[in-house]
């Protein structure tokens, strides 16, 4: 709470600051967060290997009948595979336990911290605000610390190493996959800002929404010796109207990204058939 | 699901064209691989670039047509989950307005915020992904295990060992995770109620030294709070990994059977590959609905928690065909005792007294000794356990809860004021006051001394919960607005501690002077601010120890006396 801006604000201006951040609360935790991120690690690059064990398998039952050979590469497949659950397991583990035990620790010196902080302090921050950074806050804290690092480390593994064997096995379709995800990002960014106007408005009015009914239910004993319950319905109403418009509206544009990913992802399958039939026919 | 579902019928057609739409997105879907797989087969095997260009034409239209329908399922699936949970959000909070005082003492405030803002979102969110996810998922698993019984239906018995498996593993974990996941947010709430706490109450923490105290109690919660996360997280985790195995066991069953096939020359080298797609195709929309199942937990929670709002019912209910006037001030108790709903312990125990109309009545006696607990009875925050009480001869049950409330100011404790200007917080109590009514309102208070000063006067802005005031100013202004109302009774709950001794004097002469009519009880720990009232009352743990006049009550109570002796003692030394 060093700087009450930070409270007012309910989605982070620089994501790269934010992100520096994430990583500097990491410290209470050294060994897990190391030991997270390496099994994490293992298991993305065990998904690669597991993946591209497909071609060879084949190709060794088809073109070689070596069974032998066969039985090996399966082997090695297995191994994979028992690297990636174990990857997935304990990474995901330790990067759970990292955060509830980093957030744990982050309530607590914010609790303290408070404690400590003059009565003024009180006076000049709404109760609502403050109450909103211990819950709010904390809460996309977890879930970035939860989800968001492993995800970056296994997208950043998955793509440079998906993009090395598709080099490794034909530089030609990898050149079209490259031309195809540029088009597809460019018309995600497109959607996207579109969206991100839509997504300011939606927080706002999500924010007003929730200052009002924090507001309502700290006084609603209040509310009830004024007779004042209609008169708050009807107010209520018109708010959640409000939002219920402006949330739907920023996350029609959200959710639209969802059809075009899911489309270069099955573009990306059809690479991969392509991939291992066209390394098929060049072993002929 | 019963009880919320009909909250859906504004938005059903929503609901209903966002999973056909989402059918039509899988068809797109599946019709892709299908057709790059003619173009590999057929096309590129006689080398026949026309084939390979028309081929690929339809497969772009056909993944244009499914960004089309898939973006339009999202938008009507939107709408659906956000009208969905503003339906819900909607009836949660009108259910919480017709709470007792009761039952805001059972759901803590921070619950019921967490209730109304998170739970409603999560539900939407849930519905929304409901529509679209719930159903693409299986579609794409029926269809995607059709062309691979079609393909190769002996091959395809793998699935009778991977798909039961899968199922139960997503089974288990849901029926240990549930129960600890309920058991998570009431862990949320209770830190969340303690950090609510030292907001609101950090003064009196201060004053009293608590703050190591307060921090251990944390502490506590704190620790607990994330044992309960840990364990959740836990056998969330298992998923995930135990999934990728049952996968990629899969996939090497057939790999290994598929290849002995292959080897005999039964099955083509094409159909081996295509086949692991479906597998990959099958499982990945396992894994989606998996993914979707873990938000159903989330939701499944968040719905229990609204449930437990619109099952609680107020116990203060209104007869049929209530008195809707209230004639006088008169105040009568009639054999009264009380304890708190779910409490054991009576704190209130025969109380027997009448107030006459217009009287000044002081309260006083140590904490604990159930003085609020009395004056709440009147304008039933709370209902008597046994006994009765009547407002103008008429028992308070048989009135219109409004009426009696109209009738029966009451200034709480708990001052809270409400962001907005002043005039707008003087209105809660008379919607259609004039300035005028209101400065006068705000004289007698003697709240005008301090309004007048700014330049905005009654447009002042008022923050939430009134910190941008003083403690005595907050008071002050919520007395101005209980007399808005125009009561017959005015309750003052300990209302004016923080204001200094000569300006409370100045609101007992006002309220003696000019609301002669109006009876009124003032509750306080200064005997000062109840020393000129017609009678006192002593109360002692949770009865009348007596009653009487000021020098009356320095004759008969002895607890009265010392309250005096000390409190004198006290204005002497400062």
């Amino acid at each position: 709470m060093k700087n009450q801006r930070r409270v007012r604000q309910l989605r982070p201006d620089n994501p790269k600051q934010t992100i520096m951040r994430l990583f500097s609360y990491f410290k209470f935790n050294k060994q897990e967060f190391f030991i997270g991120i390496l099994f994490i690690m293992f298991g993305a690059i065990a998904q690669i290997g597991a993946n591209s064990m497909l071609s060879p398998i084949i190709d060794t039952l088809i073109e070689d009948h070596d069974r032998g050979q066969f039985i090996k590469y399966l082997l090695i497949m297995v191994l994979f595979v028992l690297i990636i659950a174990m990857g997935q397991y304990i990474g995901n583990l330790s990067m759970a336990r990292l955060a509830q035990r980093t957030i744990h620790k982050l309530r607590e010196e914010m609790f303290s911290h408070m404690e400590k902080l003059p009565i003024s302090f009180f006076d000049i921050n709404s109760h609502g605000e403050l109450m909103s950074t211990f819950t709010n806050d904390i809460d996309m804290l977890n879930q970035s610390l939860e989800q968001s690092v492993s995800q970056i480390i296994i997208s950043i593994i998955t793509v440079t190493g998906t993009f090395i064997m598709m080099l490794y096995i034909s530089p030609l379709l990898t050149g079209i996959v490259v031309i195809m995800l540029a088009v597809m990002l460019t018309s995600v960014r497109f959607v996207g800002k579109r969206s991100a106007k839509n997504f300011r408005n939606q927080q706002a009015q999500l924010a007003n929404m929730n200052g009002y009914i924090e507001e309502m239910m700290s006084g609603q004993k209040v509310v009830k010796v004024f007779n004042y319950e209609d008169r708050a319905i009807a107010e209520f109403e018109k708010k959640n109207e409000d939002l219920r418009k402006s949330s739907t509206n920023a996350s029609t544009f959200g959710v639209m990204l969802m059809p075009i990913m899911g489309k270069v992802n099955g573009f990306k399958s059809i690479e991969h058939t392509v991939c291992s039939f066209s390394w098929s026919r060049e072993n002929i | 699901m019963k009880k919320l579902l009909p909250y859906m019928r504004k938005y059903l057609p929503y609901a209903i064209l966002s999973p056909i739409l989402m059918i039509l997105e899988v068809f797109s879907d599946i019709a892709i691989p299908y057709l790059m797989s003619r173009i590999v087969d057929i096309g590129i095997e006689n080398r026949d670039i026309d084939y390979v260009i028309r081929v690929g034409i339809i497969m772009i239209i056909a993944a244009i047509l499914g960004i089309f329908f898939g973006v339009l399922s999202s938008y009507a699936g939107a709408k659906a989950g956000y009208g969905f949970a503003s339906e819900i959000r909607f009836q949660t909070f009108k259910k919480v307005q017709g709470f007792s005082f009761a039952n805001l003492d059972n759901f803590s405030v921070a619950s019921l915020i967490t209730r109304l803002t998170n739970d409603c979102n999560t539900i939407g969110q849930v519905t929304m992904m409901s529509l679209r996810m719930a159903i693409r998922a299986p579609f794409m698993m029926i269809f995607a295990l059709i062309m691979a019984v079609t393909i190769n239906a002996s091959l395809a018995k793998v699935f009778l060992i991977s798909l039961p498996l899968t199922v139960i593993t997503i089974t288990v974990v849901a029926i240990k995770a549930r129960p600890l996941f309920l058991k998570f947010q009431t862990k949320v709430d209770k830190v969340n109620a303690i950090i609510r706490e030292n907001l609101t109450a950090i003064g009196v923490v201060k004053s009293f030294n608590r703050q190591k105290h307060e921090e251990n109690r944390f502490m506590e919660r704190n620790d607990d709070l994330m044992d309960t996360a840990l364990k959740a997280i836990s056998m969330i985790v298992f998923l995930m990994p135990v999934l990728n195995l049952i996968i990629y066991s899969t996939i090497i069953a057939v790999l290994w059977f598929g290849g002995q096939q292959v080897v005999l020359g039964s099955m083509g080298r094409g159909e081996l590959i295509s086949f692991i797609t479906y597998i990959t195709q099958i499982m990945m929309s396992l894994m989606m609905m998996s993914m979707f199942f873990m938000q159903l937990l989330r939701g499944i929670a968040s719905k229990d928690r609204i449930l437990e709002v619109w099952d609680t019912d107020s116990e203060i209910k209104e007869i049929e065909n209530p008195i809707k006037e209230v004639v006088d001030g008169s105040i009568e108790f009639e054999n009264i005792s009380f304890r708190y709903p779910g409490s054991k312990d009576c704190i209130l125990r025969n109380i027997n007294f009448e107030i006459n109309t217009g009287e000044v009545i002081g309260i006083i006696g140590s904490t604990g000794s159930s003085k609020s607990s009395l004056v709440q009875l009147i304008p039933r925050l709370y209902d008597a356990t046994d006994g009765t009480v009547r407002v103008s001869g008429v028992d308070v049950k048989d009135y219109g809860i409004e009426e009696l409330r109209d009738n029966v100011a009451f200034v709480l404790q708990q001052n809270t004021l409400f962001s907005g200007t002043i005039r707008e917080n003087m209105k809660w109590g008379n919607e259609g006051a004039s300035d005028d009514l209101i400065i006068q309102a705000l004289k007698q208070a003697q709240a005008w001394e301090f309004v007048s000063k700014y330049e905005d006067g009654l447009d002042h802005l008022v923050e939430q919960g009134g910190g941008n005031f003083s403690g005595g100013q907050r008071q002050r202004l919520t007395i101005a607005r209980a007399l808005m109302k125009n009561p017959k009774i005015i309750i003052l709950d300990d209302s004016t501690s923080a204001v200094d001794m000569t300006t409370d004097a100045k609101i007992q002469k006002a309220f003696r002077e000019e609301l002669k009519d109006v009876t009124t009880i003032i509750i306080a720990q200064r005997i000062s601010s109840i020393l000129n009232a017609d009678r006192i009352l002593v109360m002692h743990e949770g009865e009348i120890e007596s009653l009487g006049s000021h020098e009356e009550l320095l004759k008969i109570s002895a607890i009265y006396k010392e309250i005096y002796e000390s409190q004198e003692k006290g204005v002497i030394r400062e």
